[in-house]
């Protein structure tokens, strides 16, 4: 799986960012270890940078999606709440 | 923990030999520490007594001979543990093997060193809740899982946990 998001479904996408987000947590609760392992500091900047443009190409296309990515207006409460999953397919 | 050297080749700080390794010199009470090459268990038909509630590398924890050894909470699979680091009580092939959890010291605990290895793909870490596939250990209904828990050959089943 690699970092091109265009064309792809919103539910998809978000899944990505799901994925890349669990991915960078995880890596963290490591680095929380092992803070100099070069291996794990590379796998967390690499997914870092994935999880962003998955979260950019998201919000370009369906809208913010959380309080801490709020610019000018209220717009991250349009989108769907957890328990309207299915109605977003 | 400091450990030291001195000049007479022995540790002087927080540590002191105790037979062929050094165990810390308070908070353990009786408990020895981690053994790399050493056997923790009762090998011979004799309870030991000696409460050891720590793990080794390359012997084996069990008392393999149905006698008591004061390890209470060591997988029992007469044969090595060498990738059984769970400590979750599973005791395969056991035979008349008693648990004497009395005798044990209170939270002797151990974090063994993670190696930065078997890294899965974020979809497939997503779907199993780790990146680590030396952490996915699913458990099953009666206790062990293939991968993890009771790790190896020694009667783990996908369905039944532990025989």
């Amino acid at each position: 799986m690699n970092g091109n998001n265009n064309g792809m479904s919103r539910e998809r996408l978000m899944q990505k960012l799901q994925m890349y987000s669990f991915a960078v947590y995880d890596a963290l609760l490591y680095l929380d270890a092992y803070p100099d392992s070069a291996e794990a500091l590379e796998f967390y900047n690499r997914n870092k940078r994935l999880e962003q443009e998955a979260m950019n190409e998201y919000e370009r296309r369906f809208g913010k999606i959380s309080l801490s990515c709020q610019e000018d207006s209220w717009q991250w409460t349009d989108g769907p709440w957890p328990w309207q999953n299915e109605e977003v397919r | 923990m400091r450990m030291e050297q001195n000049s007479r080749g022995s540790y002087n700080a927080d540590f002191e030999q105790f037979s062929n390794f050094l165990r810390p010199k308070y908070g353990t009470r009786e408990a020895c520490p981690c053994n790399s090459n050493g056997n923790n268990g009762s090998v011979g038909g004799v309870n030991n007594g000696n409460g050891c509630g720590g793990c080794n590398h390359s012997g084996n924890n069990n008392s393999n001979n149905g006698h008591n050894n004061g390890c209470g909470n060591n997988c029992n699979n007469n044969r090595n543990d060498m990738g059984n680091v769970g400590g979750s009580n599973c005791n395969h092939h056991n035979n008349n093997n008693v648990h004497n959890t009395n005798t044990c010291p209170l939270a002797m605990v151990y974090a063994v060193k993670q190696e930065w290895q078997n890294i899965y793909d974020p979809e497939i870490a997503l779907l199993n809740g780790t990146v680590f596939e030396e952490l996915n250990m699913p458990f099953y209904k009666s206790g062990c899982s293939i991968n993890g828990g009771c790790r190896g050959n020694s009667g783990n089943t996908r369905n039944g946990g532990c025989r």
